[in-house]
């Protein structure tokens, strides 16, 4: 999870550089991840309950 | 007008860092150990702040503010998510309550008001403010360094919580 606020971190650095589109994209991927680490999340929860 | 949207983005990024840093106090001053389910809603934070950053520095756009809008609604799902599993009868709250209420909570209405406040900025929208050249200002600079520190911070809490892997409930 802590690769997670590492790409985060990448994107504020890259905005700092002034790579506007490349932090956008760094961002929206990393929520994907976010969403994805998620579903694995639910879907350990109802393996358990079922 | 572009310039006072890019203050009020910078006021809205420096709010989210103090909801940020208030979720280190409680988890250094009570020692709670952050779930998997918190972390996630510190990310949805991180990322709210950082697309409405990209308003700070390359001046207001569309695409900044639906970036911002799709991460309060990630973080707010996984906020509505961890308080529908302990809104059963009998089901304990996790965490240690902030006036009256559970952090996952709070982090629920943090996501409900900042998308409120990026539906407050777009009425102010003007797309001739998209081609004027944005200048840095003290705000935007103290905005910019609040959030990098705190994402930074954030990684090696992480590290230090769940080592390399997923956190662990």
């Amino acid at each position: 999870m802590c690769a997670l606020f590492l790409v985060f971190t990448l994107a504020i650095v890259l905005m700092g550089l002034g790579l506007r589109k490349s932090a956008m994209v760094v961002i929206f991927i990393n929520l994907l991840l976010c969403l994805a680490m998620f579903w694995h999340h639910i879907t350990d929860v109802l393996k358990i309950s079922l | 007008m572009s310039h006072a949207q890019r203050d009020l983005n910078a006021l809205v990024v420096i709010i989210i860092c103090g909801v940020l840093l208030s979720a280190y106090g409680v988890e250094f001053l009570y020692h709670e150990t952050p779930c998997p389910l918190c972390m996630l809603q510190r990310l949805g934070m991180v990322a709210a702040a950082a697309a409405l950053l990209l308003n700070v520095r390359f001046g207001i756009k569309m695409s900044h503010y639906g970036l911002a809008l799709i991460s309060c609604i990630v973080g707010g799902t996984v906020a509505l998510r961890q308080i529908s599993l302990h809104v059963c009868p009998g089901m304990p709250a996790f965490g240690f309550p902030v006036l009256g209420l559970s952090l996952y909570t709070w982090s629920f209405i943090v996501f409900v008001c900042t998308a409120l406040a990026i539906a407050g900025l777009l009425f102010l929208y003007d797309p001739k403010d998209s081609r004027e050249e944005p200048e840095q200002d003290k705000l935007g600079s103290l905005a910019y360094g609040l959030l990098l520190t705190i994402a930074a911070a954030n990684i090696f809490t992480t590290l230090y919580h769940c080592g390399l892997s997923a956190c662990h409930d």
